[in-house]
């Protein structure tokens, strides 16, 4: 799209994963511009890469060739500990099994990221919870939850730093339609307040939500940016009522 | 979302908190939560722990017993005094063989441990480590679980051991006098002695499940999984 400007850069990206005794090429030469705000859906058949590329953007892997940049930093030369740091600080995850941990409660699942910090933000992750409508369900262990309450403490637990970045892998893969509606209109509104969410599906809800859709398969992209015109104008919009909230620190 | 809560959610937050809700969460609470989670295992590797240690000081003392019974003597043995030192030097390799025993078995019931909590749970510290938590503190979170196990183990095996020492001495120095026990007696090193052992067993033991999660990738445990 740009030269270097972009929010977050994916340039020639080429991995490869050893299955068994043959390697299979995730990402084959991937290049893709996403802009601060976007609400992007990657979308493409089982093995297209969507979940790799996802990973690249979220510091959980790292390319056998090409750069991933991130707001100006090539988070694929960080190292392991810098990699970590980058994802406490800059990238909220929503997995599609939720990965929520099952002796603790919801409240207490969504301060797991912070709970090294000195002082956890315990009124934000109340907060958080309430807002996905969990105000009742705070000291509920993820077994006795739905899952579509476990999905929205996971999304509560995405958003617990505040991160620029929201990565969700098949966020609606796990749950029934109705609470799947519901979650996108929730990715909707935290990407109104300025998120950039991008999001792995095979959900057409999803992908119909999304500002930005980008069509994958065999690793690289085959179509993108399909509602780039209605993008640059949402954008243009919230920069001008001073909707989008910029993180700082890296 | 980022906006200052208002009055009436403050005040609701104040109510919920009057109600026991606890303000913080530490990496403490996590690993006790864990532990009670696995609570059959917790208690089961605790008291393989504390029974070794119960040995270690059971015979630690009996060698300290002996060593107080031979303490007062200065002449020329006995034959019958030599046969005693025979066995006070029989004695002392049963302690040396029980608190190599004591180490090796502690170290394989944490080691045991270790590896268990580790497989069982590799989906679990895959997603905190995903979540940005640096390996550093997920070992730190995984040793601290072991240490709990393994000092409480130790602990409850020593002072067990130790309110024993003033029975079995009892019985023991009745026996001995007919030429078949032992005579005990409390040691005070024994008590660091004892969580020395447990330390090493701990340092060996642990190392091994602790390699396995350095080595780990998250990425793949989360991709298997």
């Amino acid at each position: 799209m740009d030269n270097g400007t972009s929010f977050i850069s994916v340039r020639s990206v080429v991995k490869e994963y050893r299955v068994g005794d043959s390697t299979v090429r995730a990402l084959d030469g991937m290049d893709m511009e996403i802009d601060e705000g976007d609400m992007v859906a990657l979308m493409g058949p089982s093995g297209a890469g969507k979940t790799t590329l996802l990973n690249m953007i979220g510091g959980l892997d790292s390319p056998d060739r090409g750069s991933v940049i991130v707001k100006g930093m090539e988070i694929s030369s960080l190292n392991e500990g810098q990699r970590a740091l980058f994802r406490k600080n800059n990238v909220g995850f929503i997995f599609q099994f939720f990965n929520l941990i099952p002796s603790l409660t919801a409240l207490e699942n969504v301060l797991v990221p912070v709970m090294f910090d000195r002082d956890p933000p315990f009124d934000r992750a109340v907060e958080l919870l309430e807002r996905v409508g969990l105000s009742g369900r705070m000291d509920h262990v993820p077994g006795r939850l739905s899952g579509g309450e476990r999905q929205r403490v996971a999304i509560a637990r995405a958003l617990i730093n505040d991160p620029m970045i929201v990565l969700a892998d098949e966020p609606t893969g796990n749950i029934d339609s109705v609470t799947a509606r519901e979650i996108v209109s929730l990715f909707r509104e935290l990407n109104d307040e300025g998120k950039t969410m991008i999001m792995a599906t095979h959900d057409r809800l999803v992908s119909a939500r999304a500002r930005s859709v980008i069509k994958m398969r065999d690793g690289h992209v085959v179509r993108g940016k399909a509602k780039s015109r209605e993008r640059i104008v949402h954008l243009a919009d919230r920069k001008a009522s001073g909707g989008i909230r910029r993180k700082v620190e890296g | 979302m980022s906006r200052p809560p208002s009055a009436a959610e403050t005040s609701s937050l104040k109510v919920r908190r009057g109600k026991g809700r606890k303000a913080r969460f530490s990496p403490v609470d996590y690993i006790l939560k864990d532990l009670w989670r696995n609570r059959s295992r917790t208690i089961m590797s605790m008291s393989s722990v504390a029974a070794l240690s119960f040995l270690f000081v059971l015979f630690s003392s009996m060698d300290a017993g002996f060593a107080d019974f031979f303490s007062g003597d200065t002449g020329v043995p006995s034959d019958e005094q030599k046969e005693l030192y025979k066995v006070k030097g029989v004695m002392e390799n049963w302690v040396y063989l029980i608190t190599a025993l004591s180490l090796i078995l502690m170290a394989l019931v944490v080691s045991n441990t270790g590896i268990i909590t580790v497989v069982e749970r590799r989906f679990e510290l895959a997603t905190l480590r995903a979540l940005g938590i640096s390996m550093p503190r997920v070992i730190f979170m995984v040793s601290a679980s072991l240490a709990m196990i393994l000092y409480g183990g130790v602990l409850m095996g020593t002072v067990l051991g130790l309110l024993c020492i003033p029975l079995l001495d009892r019985v023991s120095l009745t026996l001995f006098t007919q030429g078949i026990g032992f005579p005990l007696s409390f040691d005070p090193t024994l008590i660091w002695r004892s969580f020395l052992v447990g330390t090493l067993a701990g340092a060996i033991g642990a190392s091994l499940p602790l390699i396995f999660i350095a080595r780990s990738s998250p990425l793949e445990v989360l991709r298997d999984g």
